[in-house]
């Protein structure tokens, strides 16, 4: 399996990255590996767009960048959730919630009313 | 590269190139991890290089994307540092203004006083001198009369016939119409009232291109003789006294009794030929009148192509033509007169306009000394923060963002001197308003001129950010070592020649000005000390005019002003009354040829003009006249006696230079055979008639007016009191004569103040301007000399602890200030007496040159540098010679 087949649905992109953010400042790295880990290795995003979207999170207002160290004292940039970026978390996670439950209730359909 | 997190841009750096430096080590981060985390799970470094590059995907793309957005980003983030910037720079100025109050103060008054002083006075000419004529293209109208040389009159009127002939033959203009003006007493349910109109010939409206704005002009026919009786109405008087009501259109209103029909309203704002003109009447132009009675005025709107110089020669060539074929009328003036139409309709354009030259003159000078006040208190303050600015420097402070910190003070000071300007614009125009006449002739409101007010806004306000950024471009670059060892005293050098040279200018420009102001209220108090030859002190003048209905022949005229003299002279407070066609300094000459039977057979071109006057008894005794030789009119002089006639002494030595003019015989008319005879029985002081301008009192003859009618009287009573407080009593008198006769009442002193206008107008605003004028310089005087005392201080230390006495260090700050000043008087009086004589003609009674003038504004400028000096160098000689050689 390639990465690419693995890659995240397209809409679902900005909503995983603003949920990694949810627990503090991270740099790239980092959010590509909380990704992959918190969906226990089903999805991975392709480093190309994880950090398109990051600089295009940024330049809407929802994450902050700041140049920092990282644990293994090198400069990195580290991002993190504005309160732009929290209000733009809750619509998307509602959004989805609403879809899946939706895509699940097609799947199983209710029994009919005799 | 950024060194510290969020940190700021280097200043000049390219804002992409920045970004992609960012961009470029961010990811190189993400591949370093990655190629870690490989290596660690076995791959060979090479191929865990290779690999993470192939799993990151299309890195040139990302870093392309990404970049581009930083960029965007950092301008944006740009642009708010630029916003916080200017912020501070606006804190940091106003902190630093509020720690230097009376600067501030003195430059916003400063560019305050400049720009209103400009602002105002074409404000205030605007209504007058400037503003175009409503009309269409009103730069093509022109007025057309015709040149009178017995008279010395050029704007003297045409006869029917002749404006006929003009009109058919001319071809300068693609319109000629006529006009000329009188009143007319309307009645109605509303009262009676004496309203101004004017006599247009039909085509008027189209010549000004001024259509009705309800109903219609008039018709052709309505000229025609024979014509109905139609009025046309001004927007004023239709709201005032039929409020407005549409339908009074198609309705008769009466004018002197005779039922007219309203045809049409024109608009707000039309006031052909001026302002109090209400009401327009078709004239009426008989071809068989007679060519020599002439009272008519053209107007014309020049042919496209046509200059008005063009036009005159076209005219002038018909007026040839016409003087070969009737010698005795069109023969005896001399050619055709083409005035601009704005020019022609402002009877006291002349006035004015000189009025308004000197002002205009002043106003520069106001803005000059404005200018250099402010950019003398400017570079001052330069100087004085040389020192600061050094430190600022030395500290690392990048040389534009100093540049641009002294610039924000000097545009924050720019920008509250122009809200005091126009603030004091607006308030002074509006003390001006109801000072003005009301009866001169002018266009709209004196309202605040918008394009004035930017221009002299800018001209000032430029200043103080010129001169601003004069010691701010020096300062920054200014050598720091030295500045902060010398404390700026290097460059302070410099600036205070530069400031002493300004101080030099100043002082001269507010001498101009200060001498014009001088020169304006001497003139002022000549023309008010005048001996007019008559006493307009406590006499009361009525205006009245006779509508023909009611007073149609000479008895009746004579029996109503009879009554009216007689009601008047009871009136308490009254203590003589008379009446008369004619009063002095109304701008109104009747002038008569005269001759004796010696001098009669003479052609009777070269007859001399004498102004003429018919006077009722008592008349000479009201105006305080006083009788020189024989007697005055009595009331033994009626319509039936010997006509009689009383001359004053520049009549009597034109026409008997060796013996008395009582007893003898005058002729009076244009020639022998149509002349009528007088008997000269008293001669009567000299006295003003026309106006103050010139020392000619003129030839006067004045005619007994019991022996015979006119329309227009003005009745005059002599009182005891406060003529202001008898208007109302004299009204009331009036109306016992004729209960429904408009009268217009003022005291005489009224008519003299008119024409005294000139100069109290210039001496208001002259001495507004000089007191302004002498204030800055003072300012300027004081602030260099206290400026450059304190410069000096380690100096005058120096010279106290070699011996100097404190009387010396008194004389010696003390006698800088006063060759400053006397530099800049020397050149200030040069200049005014040079201003002066261009400016002769607005002055009345002294000279340019003028010793009590001139002397004392040398006498007043020296005291006030002497006064300017005396605190610094108090301040000088109490210096303490130990604590300033030792604070430095």
């Amino acid at each position: 399996m390639t990465e690419s087949h693995r890659g995240l649905l397209p809409g679902t992109v900005d909503l995983v990255i603003l949920r990694t953010l949810t627990t503090g400042p991270l740099h790239g790295f980092a959010v590509s590996r909380a990704i992959r880990s918190q969906s226990e290795g089903v999805l991975e995003l392709q480093d190309a767009a994880l950090y398109q979207a990051l600089h295009r999170m940024e330049e809407s207002g929802w994450v902050e960048a700041e140049w920092g160290t990282s644990e293994k004292g090198k400069r990195a940039k580290f991002y993190r959730l504005t309160a732009a970026g929290r209000k733009q978390l809750v619509r998307e996670e509602r959004f989805w919630r609403r879809y899946a439950a939706a895509v699940f209730r097609v799947l199983d359909p209710a029994p009919e009313e005799p | 590269m950024r060194r510290n997190p969020k940190g700021r841009l280097p200043p000049n750096g390219d804002a992409r190139e920045v970004a992609r430096a960012d961009v470029d080590q961010e990811l190189a981060f993400h591949l370093d991890l990655m190629e870690e985390e490989l290596v660690e799970a076995g791959w060979s470094p090479e191929e865990a290089r290779v690999e993470a590059r192939r799993r990151f995907g299309d890195i040139e793309e990302t870093r392309a994307l990404c970049a581009r957005r930083q960029a965007r980003m950092g301008r944006e983030e740009r642009r708010a540092m630029a916003h916080h910037d200017f912020m501070q720079d606006l804190r940091h100025a106003l902190r630093g203004l509020g720690r230097a109050p009376g600067y501030a103060a003195l430059v916003m008054g400063t560019l305050g006083f400049g720009i209103a002083a400009n602002t105002v006075v074409f404000s205030a000419m605007n209504p007058y001198l400037l503003r175009p004529l409503p009309y269409g293209h009103p730069d093509r109208l022109v007025q057309v009369n015709v040149a009178n040389p017995v008279t010395g009159w050029d704007m003297d009127r045409l006869s029917v016939p002749q404006y006929l002939d003009w009109k058919g033959r001319s071809r300068g203009f693609s319109g000629l119409a006529a006009y000329n003006y009188g009143s007319a007493t309307v009645t109605g349910p509303e009262g009676p009232e004496r309203i101004q109109l004017s006599h247009v010939t039909p085509d008027m409206f189209d010549v000004l291109q001024m259509p009705p704005e309800l109903g219609r002009a008039f018709t052709a026919d309505e000229g025609a003789p024979g014509g109905e009786h139609v009025v046309m109405m001004s927007d004023a008087l239709w709201k005032r006294r039929y409020g407005g009501d549409p339908g009074i259109l198609g309705h008769t209103i009466a004018l002197d009794g005779v039922p007219h029909t309203v045809v049409g309203i024109m608009p707000d704002g039309f006031n052909f030929p001026f302002p109090s003109a209400k009401l327009w009447l078709p004239l009426t132009l008989r071809p068989t009148a007679s060519r020599g009675p002439h009272n008519l005025i053209l107007v014309g709107r020049l042919a496209d192509g046509w200059t008005p110089e063009r036009a005159l020669a076209d005219l002038n060539g018909i007026h040839r033509e016409l003087a070969a074929r009737y010698p005795d009328t069109d023969g005896r003036m001399s050619g055709a007169t083409i005035t601009p139409l704005r020019e022609a309709l402002n009877f006291a354009w002349d006035v004015l306009s000189i009025s308004f030259h000197v002002l205009l003159g002043a106003v520069f000078f106001v803005l000059l000394i404005a200018c250099v006040n402010v950019a003398s208190l400017t570079l001052a303050r330069g100087s004085a923060r040389a020192r600061e600015v050094a430190v600022r420097a030395s500290l690392g402070a990048r040389r534009s963002r100093i540049v641009r910190q002294l610039l924000s003070e000097s545009l924050v000071l720019a920008l509250a001197g122009g809200a005091v300007g126009v603030a004091l614009s607006w308030w002074v125009t509006g003390l001006l308003r109801p000072v003005l006449p009301d009866d001169l002739y002018r266009i709209g409101e004196i309202d605040i001129d918008g394009k004035v007010l930017a221009f002299s806004a800018l001209v000032t306000l430029v200043t103080p950010v010129a001169f601003g950024l004069l010691p701010a471009l020096r300062a920054s670059r200014v050598n720091l070592s030295e500045a902060l060892k010398e404390g700026g005293r290097g460059s302070a050098a410099a600036g205070t020649r530069v400031r002493s040279a300004l101080v030099v200018a100043q002082v001269a420009l507010a001498v101009i000005l200060v001498s014009g102001a001088g020169l304006m209220l001497r003139s002022f108090s000549a023309v008010r000390n005048l001996d007019l030859g008559f006493d307009p002190q406590r006499v009361v003048v009525a205006d009245v005019v006779l509508p023909d209905t009611d007073y149609p022949d000479p008895v009746a005229q004579t029996a109503y002003v009879d009554r009216a003299v007689a009601a008047l002279a009871r009136t308490p407070g009254v203590s003589a009354a008379a009446a008369a066609n004619w009063i002095p300094l109304n701008h109104e000459l009747f002038t008569d040829q005269v001759a004796t039977p010696e001098t009669a057979g003479t052609p009777s071109e070269e007859w001399p003009l004498a102004a003429g006057a018919s006077v009722w008894p008592g008349y000479f005794r009201t105006m305080g006249i006083p009788l020189m030789e024989g007697r005055a009119f009595t009331s033994s002089d009626g319509p039936d006696a010997t006509r009689v006639a009383v001359v004053n002494p520049a009549l009597a030595r034109r026409l008997w230079p060796t013996v008395s003019a009582v007893g003898r015989t005058i002729f009076v008319g244009s020639g022998p055979d149509d002349a009528r005879t007088f008997t000269v029985v008293g001669v009567v002081a000299d006295s003003r008639a026309y106006d103050l301008g010139s020392d000619d009192v003129g030839q006067k003859l004045y005619y007994s007016g019991l022996q015979g009618g006119t329309r227009r009287y003005f009745l005059l009573a002599r009182t005891d009191r406060e003529p202001a407080a008898l208007v109302p009593a004299v009204r009331q008198a009036l109306r016992e004569a004729d209960p429904d006769l408009p009268v217009e009442v003022r005291p005489m002193s009224a008519v003299v103040a008119e024409d005294q206008l000139q100069w109290s107008i210039g001496s208001v605003f002259m001495s507004g301007f000089g007191a302004g004028a002498l204030l800055l310089a003072a300012m300027g005087i004081y602030g260099l000399i206290a400026y450059s005392v304190a410069q000096r201080r380690r100096e005058v230390g120096v010279r106290l602890a070699l011996g100097a006495t404190r009387g010396e260090i008194r004389r010696f700050v003390m006698s800088r200030g006063l060759r400053l000043t006397a530099l800049g008087l020397a050149v200030g009086l040069a200049g005014a007496v040079g201003l002066g004589r261009v400016a002769s003609s607005a002055l009345y009674g002294v000279s340019p040159v003028d010793p009590p003038t001139l002397g004392g504004v040398l006498a007043l400028f020296l005291a006030v540098a002497a006064l300017a000096s005396v605190l610094p160098a108090e301040r000088a000689s109490r210096t303490d010679p130990v604590n300033a050689l030792r604070s430095e």
